[in-house]
Order: structure tokens, then sequence, then C-alpha cells
């Protein structure tokens, strides 16, 4: 019994773009119309090699003198060669995967897993035009709270054309990436995932100026909002690097736990630095979005002056001799 | 060449917001230089100068390390036992860095002679220095009244040219001034700070201190002078400890004083819409107000600002004894109440003017903010920054505000300034400033 033949023709980006089962041999690999496999690349022969059962197993491949050659590895030529389980051979500009039906085959992929979800509701054509649109309206809209002339449609209109078209760039720069690196088609994915990215970064900002009405104070709010960011932007990195990469999961929780540490030495890194700058500011939290103030601690305004020593006891530590 | 022009507090009359000293009448202190007015000696000045001028010197403060000049002033000798008269802003290096700058003293025949510091009055800008070998000659001090119109006789070194006499009129007392000077018309000059002038008879009345140009100077009263020669210690004052300790001290007097006054001092009221805000304090304050309109008259910006255009000289970029509080009434015209509300807290942001102060001299702010209702219901945010005085102990400048909450399309922001003063000052004077912003219906 000898032992069947999977042939894989493969893509430039390594994709298998032709399967061909071969039980009965010689098998003719080849351009013209009489060949086993007929292999659509003008720089492949007409009749260009041989495939023959090899006497220990496997397959010895016999180039029948091609005028380009038949190469294994990156440019070994060959005219005779013994081939084994999932070795590949070069002919012309195409690349032909051997397979046995011993090859080893990926994992199932699980449909209820959390990356499938997600990636199958990103990838739902509705959603994300409903996402972009979101993302779109809500950032001019708040983009035009902070302007205090008459809003012109047409400054509208270049707000959110630019949104726009960042989301589809960086949507498109990401989606190359995971054709590239992953095979996989996932552009409405990476336009819902930039939308949301937009409007994280909005909502985390009405959520730092509400943390900071809370707290009456503008440093806890930084502290804590800055931590929901760090969470934020892990989730994202690691949702974008997922989709677009074939890197394991340990591989991806190292990268994106190496570039929080980087990012939150950095935030340490700057906060050292304001702290020994000498400034002028002063520095309080001037938000004044009017909120009802139900919602909020109010004190009466003769206590607010009945210990303001922790004040004081700041400014002294601010004071102390700058070397 | 050193050049000490330095802008008093005169804020301006055009006010603007976050920059307080606008346009109002600049001073430049009088060791520097600038284009000077030649004077026409009249008949009987001759005999005044020829009179008095040896008791007239020169103070040239030296860097130890180059032995060259740092900065230039004029003195005067007060007895026969060498003890000299000019300004703290002539002898300030040697107060703050004793150990990089010495001062000398040069005589109308051109020899010089050491000086040392035996006090000093910072708060209106005195110092009093003794000479190595007295002069032989001195002026008396004269407190006493004149009447308005007096002929003077200022002396002192312009610019570095020479002893010079200037004729000049007397024009009393400043009226409505937080620190008391005396208004003398004539053509007082960069150089000439701590100079004496006097009448025809050699009385001193007055020590020159600073000119806003056009004959328009001003001059301590001779009697802080001779407090400060009551006020000496025995021997001179060497190290910069001591220094600070005196000015320290000096400093820390005079802003309970102030305090004690603004404390005092009934705090008038005015109405804007439905508000009640501050206005009049004391007469030391001159306010002006501005109206901006915004881009396209969305909003309009209704400010006050209130100074009392007095400083005390530290250092050429350190300053004290700073009070100035103003308003904003911002009011939105057809814009969304989110946008109304990142204009007022943009507003809010931007903050008032703060006294000069370097690294060395000051720390950081450090602020406590609250929401706050004061009691007839109105909603405030309350801010209350101050930072420390890093050589100066007990000491602080404080910047207290408070912006209304309760309308979605006007709000009104109060903000007070004090340059160095005590953190129990500061809060006193904050709660009855801010206290006084009400609705005005109750």
């Amino acid at each position: 019994m000898v032992e069947p033949l999977i042939l894989e023709i493969l893509d430039r980006h390594g994709r298998v773009a032709q399967r061909q089962k071969f039980t009965r041999f010689p098998v003719h690999v080849g351009r013209d119309y009489s060949n086993d496999l007929i292999v659509d690349d003008e720089a492949v022969s007409a009749r260009h090699l041989t495939i023959e059962p090899g006497p220990e197993g496997g397959w010895v491949v016999e180039d029948l003198s091609s005028e380009n050659g038949s190469y294994s590895g990156l440019r070994q030529r060959f005219t005779l060669k013994q081939i084994h389980n999932d070795d590949r051979v070069r002919i012309g500009r195409t690349q032909l995967q051997f397979r046995g039906v011993q090859s080893a085959i990926a994992p199932t992929v699980l449909q209820d897993g959390l990356l499938w979800r997600v990636s199958q509701l990103l990838g739902n054509v509705w959603i994300m035009l409903a996402l972009l649109a979101l993302n779109v309206g809500l950032l001019t809209w708040g983009s035009n709270t902070q302007v205090f002339t008459q809003i012109k449609p047409s400054d509208t209109a270049v707000t959110a054309g630019t949104l726009l078209l960042g989301t589809l760039l960086w949507a498109s720069i990401w989606a190359l990436l995971a054709r590239l690196l992953n095979h996989r088609a996932v552009l409405f994915e990476y336009i819902s995932l930039g939308s949301l990215l937009a409007l994280a970064s909005l909502l985390l900002q009405a959520f730092e100026i509400r943390l900071g009405y809370l707290a009456h104070d503008s440093a806890p709010a930084l502290i804590v909002s800055s931590l929901v960011w760090l969470a934020v932007m892990a989730i994202m990195a690691y949702l974008h690097l997922k989709l677009a990469t074939a890197l394991s999961r340990r591989k991806l929780y190292t990268l994106i736990g190496t570039g929080l540490v980087v990012m939150c030495g950095f935030l340490l890194l700057s906060s050292y630095r304001d702290e020994h700058t000498f400034s002028r500011d002063l520095p309080f939290n001037n938000d004044l979005q009017l909120l009802p103030l139900s919602v909020l601690k109010v004190q009466p305004a003769g206590t607010f002056f009945d210990d303001l020593s922790d004040v004081r006891d700041s400014a002294l530590q601010k004071g102390k001799d700058p070397d | 060449m050193s050049l000490k022009t330095y802008t008093f507090v005169l804020h301006g009359l055009r006010t603007h917001l976050n920059t307080l000293l606008a346009l109002f009448a600049s001073c430049v202190l009088l060791c520097g230089f600038s284009a000077s007015a030649a004077e026409t000696a009249l008949a009987d000045t001759p005999q005044v100068f020829r009179q008095y001028k040896d008791a007239v010197v020169q103070i040239r403060i030296m860097d130890k390390r180059s032995n060259n000049r740092t900065a230039l002033g004029t003195g005067f000798a007060v007895d026969d036992a060498g003890h000299v008269i000019s300004n703290f802003h002539v002898i300030s290096e040697v107060v703050w860095h004793p150990e990089s700058f010495r001062a000398e003293a040069v005589r109308a025949n051109g020899s010089v002679v050491p000086l040392a510091i035996s006090g000093f009055d910072v708060v209106h800008d005195l110092s009093l220095l003794k000479l190595a070998t007295p002069l032989g000659t001195h002026l008396t001090l004269d407190a006493g009244p004149l009447d308005k119109g007096t002929t003077l006789y200022s002396f002192g070194i312009p610019l570095d040219l020479d002893f010079t006499i200037v004729r000049g009129l007397y024009n009393g007392l400043l009226p409505k001034s937080l620190r008391e000077q005396i208004h003398f018309t004539g053509a007082i000059n960069p150089g000439m700070s701590g100079g004496p002038t006097m009448t025809e008879a050699g009385r001193v009345i007055g020590i020159n201190v600073a000119t806003s140009g056009n004959d328009v100077g001003f001059l301590v009263p001779a009697r802080y002078a001779v407090a400060l020669l009551q006020q000496r210690a025995n021997a001179p004052i060497n190290s910069a400890a001591q220094m600070l300790k005196l000015m320290d001290t000096q400093l820390v007097a005079e802003q309970n004083a102030l305090a004690t006054r603004l404390l005092a001092a009934p705090l008038t009221t005015d109405t804007l819409d439905h508000y009640r805000t501050p206005r009049d304090w004391s007469d030391f304050f001159r306010c002006w107000s501005n109206e901006e309109h915004g881009e396209e008259k969305r909003y309009t910006s209704l400010t006050m600002v209130c100074g009392s255009q007095s400083n005390i000289f530290l250092t050429e970029d350190y300053e004290t004894g700073t009070v100035h509080y103003s308003r904003s009434y911002v009011q939105g015209k057809g814009l969304s109440d989110l946008q109304f509300a990142h204009l007022y807290g943009s507003q809010l942001g931007v903050g008032p003017r703060v006294p000069d102060a370097t690294r060395e001299d000051v720390g950081n702010f450090a602020c406590n903010t609250s929401f706050v209702r004061q009691p007839d219901g109105l909603p405030l945010k309350y801010i209350f920054c101050l930072r420390a005085h890093r050589k100066l102990p007990g000491l602080f400048d404080a910047v207290i505000m408070s912006a209304t909450l309760d309308q979605t399309q006007s709000g009104l922001i109060n903000r007070l300034v004090l340059g160095g003063v005590s953190y129990d000052n500061a809060v006193r004077l904050g709660r009855k400033f801010l206290g006084a912003v009400t609705w005005s219906n109750h």
C-alpha cells in the first residue's frame, strides 16, 4: 500500500491556494495540461518534475531538466531529492508543500471562546457601523463643546471627516498586518476596535472629570483614571495584537506587560520631574461642568476655612530646600 | 553694569486678567540707568551743593571674586560715628549673599571707604551702613511737616555720571498708599537711589527711592530713617543667617499689621445681576474695570482688578507684600451649557498674577478645593492655594478663589492674592473676602 500524497500549492503569503490528493504514482507536475498537477506559473516548465514514492517512505522528486530548476530550502537546486512529510519544494514562483495523511494539524478553535465571540461581535457589519458612527458623532460633538464661537457645519464636517479617515486608516494598517502575519481578513473588526479605542479615550476623559469633581482634587482622580487608562490600553493592545499576529498568549502577555511597565515608568518619571520643577501654576482642578450639586459633597462655606493645615503642610513640604 | 529697572506695583490702567501688572505708571528704582534730563541750576543751588556734597557718597556693590561693581547707588552720612543711610535695594545683594558681595563708599574727592551693614528696614526700603572711617560731616534728618510747594534739593550720582544736585518741589505724602511715600516733583534718576532730598537749610526730609519718569519721583519719609538709626544694632551684621532673621522679623510684623488693617476695614460689595461681590476694601486699593468680548460676541467677561500698588523689594525678581483682588463675571450668549462650562472653567484656570519669585525663593503651590454653600444657599467652588517662602519661615504666598455654580450661562469668579502672609492671616483674610460673595436678593 502506497502512502497517499497531498500536495498544497501556496500563494505568496504562504496561504494554501490549491490542494490535491494523489494515490497513483508517478505524479507529473508542470504547466501543460497533460500533468497530474497543473501549476499556473509562467516560471514553471511545461513538464517540470515527477514524484515517486521513496524506497524508505516519503517521496523522491526528480527534476525533468526544467529551465528554471527545482529548489529545496531557499537556494538548493536539485535534480533528484528525497522528500519527507511537511517539506517544501519551490518551482518558479510557486511553493509546493508535501503532506502525508499523518501530517499534524492545528487544534480546533472553540467557538465559545471569549476572543472568538469578541471577534464575531466586532466583525458584525452592523455593530461595526454603529461603533464607527458613535465614535465620529460623539467625538465631533465633544470637540464642539470646547469651542466658544458659532459652530459652522463646515467645521463639524472637517472634524467628522478627520475622525472618519483616521479611524479607517488605523483599521487598514492593522488589517493589512493581520493579513500578512495571520492570513485573516479582519478589517471590520479593526474598524470596530479603533472606534472603541477613540470612545474609550472620550469616556476616560469624562470619567476623570467626574472623579475630580467627587474627589475635590485632581491628583487622586488623575491616579485612578491613569490606572483605568492603563487597563483599557492593555485590553486594547491584547485584542489588536491577538487579531493581527499568531503570537501565543504567553508571548502577548509578556509583550503587553513590558509595554505597561515602560508606560508606568514614564508616568512616574514625569510626575517626579513635575514635582521637582519650579512652577508658578496653581495645581487645582478648574473644571466647572455644572453637575447637579446634590450628587456632590457640599460643605457649609464657613467650615472650609476651619482647617486648611494640610495645604500649609504640603506647601511647606514643597518649600523645603530644592537641593 | 547693572541695570536695575524695576516695576513698582502700580497696576494697569487698563487691566488685563492674567497680567495685573500692565500699563499703569511703572516706577524705576534708581540704581540703574535710563535717560536723564539736564536740570538748569538756579542762583541759590550752587551754595546748597557746595555746603552738603561732602556728606554724600556713591555706594558701590562689588563682586568679591572679580572685584568689579555689580550695583550702584547713593548714600549720606547721618552722624559723626560714620553711619550712612541708603536704600535696601541698593545693598540687597550683600544682604542675600554676603559671601559673594561687599559694599564700599566713594567720596566726592574720589577716596574709597569700606562699608558694613548695621541694619535695614526692608519694608520701607532703607538700609543703615557704617563707614570704616567717618566722613567728618553729616546731614540732619527732619521728620517735621512741610508745605506743599517747598523747594527741595535732591543729591545723588545719576547714571554713574558725577555728584549731582537736582532742584524740585515737595508735593506731600502720597494719599491712599499702603506704605507711606513722599511725592517729589523733580528729576531723580537711576543711580540716585538712597540719596538725600533736603530743604535749603540742609534738613533731609526724604530718601530717593523710585521714579515713574517725567519729574514724578518718590521719597521714603525721613522718620523711617530716624527710627532705623535709633533701633540699630551695636555690632554690624555679617552673616546671611542674621540678615535673613532680621528680614523675616520685619516682614512678619508688616504682614500682621496689614492683616489687622484689612480685617478691621469694611469690605463693601456691589451688585452684579443676582450676585453681591466685593468692591472696595481699603483706600489704598486702586481698582480698574475692563470688559472683554469673546469672538463673535458669544460671551462677555466683565473684570475688575484692585491692587495695593506697593511691593516690598527683596531682590530684582523676588517681591513680597503684594495684595490684590479681582473678579470676572462671565456671561454666555447662545452657548450651549457644556460650551459655557468649558469657557467658565478655562477662565478660572487662567488664575491671577502671583508675586514675582524664583525657584530659590519659594516652593510650588499646593491647593485645596471644595464645593461649598454660603449661608444664603449660593453654591460655589472654593480654591485655596499656598506656597512657602523657602528662606523666610512663617511666610506664604496665598491665592484664594471662588466660582459660583448656580447658573448654567453665567458665573462669577473672585480671586484674592496675598504676597508674604502667615497661614493664619491667609485663612482669616480669605474667609472675609470669599464670605462677601452672596446672592443679591437675600
